[in-house]
């Protein structure tokens, strides 16, 4: 199955890929929990219009498979003279779907906060920004955690999206050493690579499941 | 008299061990069950009296020790236990209703599925028995419109609907409010009238003292006393028991 | 804007795609049915076998749920389509996408299930049990049903989310929206089809994503 020639061949180019793999995720996760974080809050928000505005936002990133805004943002906006490089493009794109995600997660632990809690923060001189930080934030994040780091594994997952706009990351980059080798050892080692980086994040997850039930809040 | 051995026992259990681990919860139980008796059995909680019913149905399974209902060996062999269990009512602590079926359909799923009655003929009798607890007009209703002791009593008809040859109730007032425990306790004398035979696990001491045939104190795994009513409550000196009792008339004054 | 707004929507060329995209949209509707319909399916099947608790086949189950978890939907679509034949097993790139998908939402689909079997109380069990069900009956009349309401919220949640995957196909070059969309936009060098496939998107999931926090919040209200 793994012919040792080409598992020499493939390693360069599973190593190159990887590395641009590794920088998508390490952009798009922190950038896209930032923005859904923010989005959230704004979403428990007093103000009807003002909430409104981020369910539109949540409602409308969530409703578009994510290749169609990688698609859109690559071949779309260019026409409007917006030419993003494509790591860029990638990550804004990644990053609308993963934040409205994130912000629907995170709004959810917000609103399972007891209002006791703003009430007491608020009563201690607390002004609005410390008492989310400092407060509700950090209840409602550990209330929703199980779903927080399974969106994290799927948006890590979803930097394989990448391959569709020639990215170079790990499942191009076996595609690129298939067609020069003429073999499929490349992408069967890409998925082993995938497993090995996730199967551990995977058995993590289904523990924490386990210990926090998977109550839909 | 009823409280020594009796002639004919339905129910013989044997030297019957249990442990959770390395905790013993049965350290040998012999028991004979005449039919027709109530015997009602007390102890504080740990002292395995709910262990030793759930080994009877087999919800556990003893690690020692014979059973024998009707003469037939009900310990061992696996593939009877469908069979085992259609022969012994089970009434538990928490109901244990099936909450998206009605009452009527709580008590006829085992009639259907166990027995193979046809839909008509189970339907009937479960209507049948839901009369005999008071609450055929209950029928429709599903557990959460009912009360907890409405609850309790569609549980005793769904076991009441099998016809089984022995009752066993796993402490069933336990979770109800004190208002509603009458309602329960008036079906289950009514059942005695009958000649059911019934095993109770129970905290009411007044109605094993004035309904149960024999009455059981169990402590740590072991059956310490055992005799009438009037044996247990009055003429015991068992300072275990004692203990206990004066304990419980302290809780209850 | 009115100049931008006619580029990302030239009446036009919108009505001249349509026809094809109509098409497109078709087939991903097929492919999300089908996927759907598998998946969830399989889904439910492995969660029943599980509660049996046979060590060695849950050993495979759960091995099954973790690489399935593990690995992008695209790796294996991409491993599906392209790496089988070289082992002389051809599926062709509609089927290989209901394949893959389906896996995909088993494989999650049964961690959910399985999660509703597992917070059925012990006494429903029991209440079957004790009146003479044999495990499988008690399973299938009265923990099912309990377990599955309890899971519908991260069920609908998750079933969308994977169903949504449908446009990974166009990779595959299978002519669904997505795929018909891109060609269509390279056809006229205009934007025009994407914005179109993306009203398709919108009009399809945007209800579905709105109802899934319905069912949520009315479950959380009932809790």
């Amino acid at each position: 199955m793994f012919h040792p020639d080409a598992v020499a061949l493939t390693i360069p180019y599973l190593l190159s890929g990887l590395k641009v793999t590794l920088l998508l995720a390490i952009l798009i996760v922190p950038l896209a929990f930032g923005m859904g974080t923010l989005v959230a809050i704004v979403a428990n928000s007093t103000s009807r219009p003002v909430r409104l505005i981020a369910y539109l936002y949540i409602d409308f990133f969530r409703a578009f498979p994510p290749l169609v805004l990688i698609i859109f943002v690559f071949y779309a906006l260019p026409f409007l003279g917006l030419r993003l490089p494509e790591i860029p493009a990638f990550v804004l794109a990644m990053t609308l779907n993963g934040s409205a995600y994130f912000a629907e997660i995170v709004r959810a632990g917000l609103a399972a906060v007891p209002k006791g809690q703003y009430e007491a923060a608020q009563a201690t001189g607390l002004n609005g920004a410390q008492v989310l930080t400092y407060v509700v934030l950090p209840q409602a994040l550990k209330k929703v955690r199980p779903p927080l780091l399974s969106n994290v594994l799927e948006l890590a997952k979803a930097t394989s999206l990448a391959s569709v706009v020639a990215i170079a990351e790990l499942l191009r980059s076996a595609r690129i050493a298939q067609g020069a080798i003429y073999d499929p050892t490349p992408l069967l080692m890409a998925a082993l690579v995938y497993l090995v980086m996730f199967w551990p994040f995977v058995r993590l997850l289904s523990l924490i499941e386990k210990r926090q039930s998977f109550s839909p809040v | 008299m009823a409280a020594s051995v009796p002639a004919k026992a339905l129910l013989r259990m044997r030297g019957i061990e249990k442990s959770f681990g390395a905790v013993p919860i049965l350290k040998g139980i012999d028991l004979d069950v005449a039919a027709g008796e109530l015997v009602a059995i007390i102890g504080p909680s740990g002292s395995g009296k709910s262990t030793l019913l759930r080994c009877i149905n087999r919800l556990e399974e003893p690690q020692a020790g014979s059973i024998h209902l009707d003469e037939v060996e009900i310990t061992g062999k696996r593939a009877t236990l469908s069979k085992i269990r259609r022969d012994i009512g089970m009434v538990f602590q928490a109901f244990n209703l099936y909450p998206h079926f009605t009452a009527e359909r709580n008590v006829s799923l085992a009639l259907s599925k166990v027995l193979k009655l046809k839909t008509a003929e189970a339907s009937e009798r479960a209507l049948a028995a839901l009369e005999q607890v008071g609450l055929r007009h209950k029928a429709k209703a599903f557990p959460a419109e009912l009360s907890g002791g409405q609850q309790q009593r569609v549980a005793i008809a769904r076991s009441m609907a099998m016809a089984p040859k022995l009752y066993l109730f796993d402490e069933p007032t336990s979770a109800l409010d004190p208002e509603l425990v009458g309602e329960v306790l008036a079906v289950m004398q009514e059942m005695k009238a009958k000649g059911q035979t019934m095993m109770v696990v129970t905290h009411e001491m007044a109605f094993a003292r004035q309904a149960a045939d024999r009455v059981i104190f169990m402590d740590e795994g072991v059956v310490v006393e055992q005799g009438t009513p009037d044996a247990i409550f009055r003429a015991s000196t068992n300072p275990r028991l004692s203990s206990f009792l004066r304990n419980y008339r302290g809780k209850e004054a | 804007m009115g100049e931008i707004g006619k580029f990302f929507f030239d009446g036009t060329i919108a009505a001249a795609v349509l026809p094809f995209l109509f098409e497109g949209f078709l087939v991903t509707l097929q492919l999300s049915a089908l996927t759907i319909l598998f998946g969830l399916s399989l889904g439910l099947a492995l969660a029943c076998a599980r509660a049996y608790g046979i060590t060695p086949l849950n050993v495979l189950i759960v091995t099954f749920v973790d690489i399935l978890r593990s690995l992008p939907a695209l790796v294996i679509l991409i491993c599906i389509y392209f790496v089988l034949p070289e082992y002389e097993i051809r599926i062709d790139a509609y089927w290989a996408t209901v394949l893959t998908l389906s896996l995909v939402l088993a494989a999650f689909s049964e961690e959910i299930f399985w999660a509703g079997i597992t917070s059925v109380s012990k006494g429903q069990w029991e209440g079957g049990l004790s009146t003479g069900l044999t495990f499988t009956q008690t399973l299938f009349y009265i923990v099912l049903y309990q377990a599955v309401q309890m899971v519908i919220p991260p069920l609908t949640n998750k079933t969308i989310s994977i169903t949504k995957n449908t446009a990974l196909a166009s990779v595959v070059s299978v002519s669904e929206l997505l795929n018909q969309a891109s060609s269509q936009q390279a056809l006229y060098a205009n934007p025009t089809p994407l914005t179109v496939a993306a009203l398709f998107y919108l009009a399809v999931f945007a209800p579905l994503v709105v109802l899934s926090r319905r069912i949520e919040s009315r479950y959380a209200v009932k809790r």
